[in-house]
């Protein structure tokens, strides 16, 4: 039984047109979308045609005025070999008409919106582009919401999502390539670069990995992204993603390259540098000394994120001759008929301070007030009152989740690398935090996108290479690149 | 499956160790120790720890003071035995007085620091003050803070930047002293509400 269009790679339609039709309903037979219209195109010589096309993908009213309405109404050649021609070069007002024999490459097209006209008699079949599916519209990204700035925002269909991307790079540079993935659902991927900018070599790397996927669908863009990332079972991100298309001309400026998904507003980019996490699209749009500040506090956000949880522990259970003597015995006065010990106490704070997160992220927007309410009260106060909790481990596990919020981009990482620090400090005191540390600073710099290091900005240790890192210079001095460019100089000098 | 095999075990581990330690009960689960004295006994020497009790379940602001002591022949014994007295361990790390009393000799003096230079957790910059009684000096009310001890520490501080004499009565600095063989320490006297330059030895 065949369930893919690959199936129907080597059988060609036999121009007898019954016996083609009879072909397709055995195909769709279970689909009660197919819709298969006869035609007979009229005066001279009578040819009979069928139009077969789905419902709900197609546009009506092109598809009766652009090719129901002009086959009907043509004088057609006495001949059938030459109608399929005649057809597509003087019949039909489509915007696109392709001539097709392969009923593999006739299935792709009628399964993303075309129309197929089987014409009795002739062993080449037309499809034409009538495409007519309603999409969501233009809307700002929810999670990438900016103060200043563009509001658009990507949407589902990616040829949409790349004329947005064109509207913003007018230059013949900009290079889009096709590629079908998913053994099921043939979703269209196109890979976009700048050719004068983006490496070759990793324009190739990633077109070699997305065409060694094989999976029977991909539905979202991060089904492609787990196959083709570098460091697959790392915590950290090494590829970008964005909905907004400013985000993604922008990186393409810098030489990296994009994928968009069909069926999915997320744009993978890639390479990824460990810089980009702290990177804001709203840096670029304000004032640079203003966006310098977020910046470098995004940094410090991090830090405090991931180690003030394991600090706390190291501080308050191993080391508290560390502590100023004042600050010790508050600590300790706090903690005072709290029967858990700071770990096990740190330990329920995280996993709580995440369910809220959570169902914060996931439930309806007007419950949001309830959450809140229900977090505030329930984990700040009264937990805090019936001793289960300790007020300086509440404001610890706060600042550290706040301090997460920081750098959304991160949130997975900061996650797992907090739990492991705290296990470390729980177990070894501040030995086991700087332990952590240094394998987490080891790990990321092994890490690699797209072969390229993950802290390629950090390497050289020049200053024109930390300027869009750990703060945000004025356009006017950045006038590299980064590092795995094509063409490294961004802009000239005096200008 | 052959991973899961591993990390199983070291997860298990990992837990455990993280949860039985006993470093991770927390510092509420010991006596905060502001200031130890030592004074001559009948048995030999007799030591008085004044304690800061955290553990606030029953009141929420009251800090309460409470004076462990205990006697021997060496310094070690008369510490086991005021730790004895105690239901939670003490934790030295945040001693801010070493008062040693009138009675006490050289020798002493000395064993008392190669005890206290022993114990790892007592900070090399805690003070030492003499005085006529160490027991009774900790036993009094604190004025400016939660313990006496800690009282002492700042009048000290405060003499010192007032009159510009500055003492060397830290702790690294009578080691320093007892290094160079020089048996002259610059250790304060604390008698009738203030310091002054009386010397022990």
């Amino acid at each position: 039984m065949a369930g893919q269009t690959s199936d129907y790679s080597n059988i060609f339609i036999s121009g007898e047109l019954e016996k083609d039709i009879a072909l397709f309903k055995e195909i769709f037979k279970k689909d009660s979308v197919l819709r298969i219209k006869r035609i007979r195109a009229r005066k001279s010589e009578s040819f009979d045609c069928a139009l077969i096309y789905m419902d709900g993908m197609t546009d009506s009213d092109q598809l009766n005025e652009a090719v129901i309405k002009p086959i009907l109404t043509v004088e057609t050649p006495n001949s059938s070999d030459g109608f399929a021609e005649y057809i597509e070069k003087q019949v039909l007002f489509a915007r696109d008409v392709k001539k097709k024999q392969e009923v593999a490459q006739i299935l792709q097209g009628i399964l993303y919106g075309e129309a197929l006209i089987l014409i009795d008699g002739s062993t080449t079949a037309l499809t034409v582009d009538v495409k007519g599916w309603r999409t969501r519209g233009i809307n700002e990204p929810q999670d990438e919401r900016v103060l200043q700035g563009p509001r658009e925002g990507f949407e589902e269909a990616a040829l949409l999502n790349l004329a947005m991307l064109r509207r913003k790079l007018q230059t013949p540079d900009l290079c889009t390539e096709m590629l079908r993935v998913g053994r099921r659902t043939g979703t269209l991927v196109y890979i976009c670069y700048l050719d004068t900018l983006a490496d070759p070599k990793t324009v190739e790397e990633v077109k070699k990995r997305i065409e060694k996927i094989d999976i029977d669908g991909i539905l979202d863009s991060n089904y492609i992204t787990e196959f083709i990332r570098d460091g697959q079972y790392s915590v950290f991100k090494t590829t970008g993603t964005t909905e907004r298309p400013d985000t993604v001309a922008a990186k393409l400026l810098e030489g990296r390259i994009a994928i968009v998904v069909d069926g999915t507003p997320v744009v993978v980019t890639v390479p990824y540098l460990f810089s980009e996490n702290f990177q804001s699209d709203e840096d670029y749009y304000l004032n640079f000394a203003v966006a310098s500040v977020g910046r470098m506090l995004r940094f410090v956000c991090f830090f405090l994120a991931i180690g003030i949880p394991a600090i706390f522990i190291a501080l308050s259970s191993f080391h508290t001759e560390l502590l100023p003597t004042s600050l010790a015995i508050s600590v300790a006065q706090l903690r005072g008929g709290v029967p858990f010990s700071p770990f096990t106490e740190c330990l329920i704070m995280i996993f709580v301070f995440e369910i809220l997160k959570e169902a914060g992220a996931r439930m309806p927007q007007s419950l949001g007030h309830a959450l809140s309410i229900v977090g505030g009260l329930v984990v700040g106060q009264a937990a805090v009152e019936a001793r289960i909790i300790s007020t300086p481990m509440l404001i610890v596990i706060a600042l550290s989740g706040i301090s997460g919020l920081m750098i959304p981009k991160l949130k997975g990482a900061v996650f797992y690398l907090r739990l492991i620090l705290v296990f470390l400090s729980a177990l070894l005191g501040l030995y086991g935090f700087m332990i952590g540390i240094t394998l987490t600073i080891m790990h990321i710099i092994s890490l690699t996108s797209m072969d390229v290091d993950y802290t390629v900005s950090l390497r050289k240790a020049d200053f024109q290479s930390l300027k869009d890192t750990f703060w945000r210079s004025p356009w006017k001095t950045m006038r590299l690149r980064p590092y795995f460019n094509r063409n490294l100089v961004r802009k000239g000098r005096n200008k | 499956m052959k991973k899961l095999i591993f990390i199983l075990p070291l997860f298990v581990f990992l837990l455990s160790g993280c949860s039985l330690s006993d470093a991770v009960s927390g510092k509420s689960e010991e006596y905060l120790i502001s200031a130890m004295g030592f004074d001559k006994s009948g048995q030999g020497i007799e030591i008085s720890v004044e304690a800061v009790s955290v553990n606030t379940e029953d009141t929420e602001d009251d800090k309460r003071l409470i004076i462990f002591d205990g006697s021997g022949n060496t310094v070690k014994q008369a510490f086991s035995n005021a730790e004895k007295k105690s239901t939670q361990a003490f934790d030295l790390s945040h001693c801010g007085i070493i008062a040693v009393g009138e009675g006490l000799t050289l020798k002493d003096f000395a064993e008392i620091c190669e005890y206290c230079y022993n114990r790892d957790e007592i900070n090399l910059s805690v003070y030492f003050v003499a005085c006529e009684n160490a027991k009774e000096m900790l036993k009094k009310e604190p004025q400016s803070s939660v313990a006496v001890g800690y009282d002492l520490m700042s009048m000290l501080e405060c003499q010192s930047r007032l009159s510009g004499r500055e003492y060397k009565n830290r702790f690294y600095e009578i080691e320093a002293q007892i290094l160079k063989k020089d048996n002259k320490y610059d250790i304060p006297f604390f008698g009738d509400g203030y310091f002054s330059d009386k010397k022990l030895w």
